[in-house]
């Protein structure tokens, strides 16, 4: 899958047009609210699944950036219609990661992610 | 030639977390570190920096990186772990409301730091805690 069918999909927004790539492969998400949780679990991830992975997740603040820089993760997935302020889009972008957001609830972004074709860790 | 770099973390701060190992990620790629390593430094060291930001009474952070590896050191001042046997296990937090809402309180700081880093130690009186961790480099680093 690719980042403009992954927009497609899920009806989102792209809040850093600036740098948006549509064929930015987008084949691996994980999905949580809390940054620890994907700094424990992603830790041994491989390589791909970060070079070509989303994180989806309701936190909108300058920390789920942060948390995807350093985890090489090049695109967030904002869930439940948060938007995020313009400190955190500007942070973003310094750092080369997109972010797009859509209204639906995580469950319903994951699943629909999902059966198009996108992993999880615990699909690999 | 070791290379040293220092910071101030300032408590209460979420906007600034990170600042310090964004900075240390850098100079490792620039320094052609292995990816792997790398990526355990960025999630050790975030993890310590936000624990410093969310935990404390605000405290320091210093690298030094040697010909084959780097030394981390966290200080804070105060107020203090009460029981560090509790604090590793995991999914153990005494995390704020604020913490939680900026997204972290899970309790996975220290375990994850303990995991990633090649080797951890940390002490912890009312005065404050001190974490270390050193991470093998590998080879000789290219200058940068």
């Amino acid at each position: 899958m690719i980042l403009k069918d992954l927009v497609r999909v899920l009806d989102a927004e792209v809040y850093t047009k600036d740098i948006y790539e549509e064929n930015l492969p987008t084949n691996y998400a994980f999905s949580c609210d809390l940054m620890s949780d994907a700094l424990m679990l992603l830790r041994n991830a491989p390589f791909y699944f970060c070079d070509e992975g989303v994180l989806v997740t309701g936190l909108a603040t300058v920390q789920g950036i942060r948390t995807a820089e350093m985890l090489d993760l090049n695109v967030i997935v904002l869930v439940r219609g948060k938007i995020p302020t313009n400190s955190t889009i500007e942070e973003a972008k310094r750092l080369g990661i997109i972010i797009i957001g859509t209204k639906l609830a995580m469950f319903s972004t994951s699943a629909k992610m999902f059966l198009s074709g996108v992993k999880g860790l615990s699909d690999l | 030639m070791n290379r040293l770099y220092d910071f101030t973390i300032n408590p209460n701060d979420l906007s600034q977390a990170g600042i310090a190992s964004s900075f240390i990620k850098n100079i490792l790629k620039k320094l052609n570190v292995n990816r792997e390593i790398i990526r355990r430094v960025a999630i050790a060291t975030y993890e310590a920096e936000i624990n410093v930001v969310i935990h404390s009474y605000g405290g320091k952070c210093n690298f030094i990186i040697t010909d084959n590896s780097l030394n981390v050191t966290f200080i804070d001042y105060g107020p203090g772990i009460i029981s560090i046997e509790e604090a590793m296990l995991e999914g153990t937090s005494t995390a704020s409301k604020y913490a939680i809402e900026n997204g972290f309180g899970a309790g996975m700081g220290l375990p994850n730091m303990q995991k990633a880093s090649d080797h951890f130690s940390i002490t912890s009186s009312k005065e404050g805690t001190v974490i270390s961790m050193l991470f093998k480099l590998g080879g000789d680093l290219n200058d940068c």
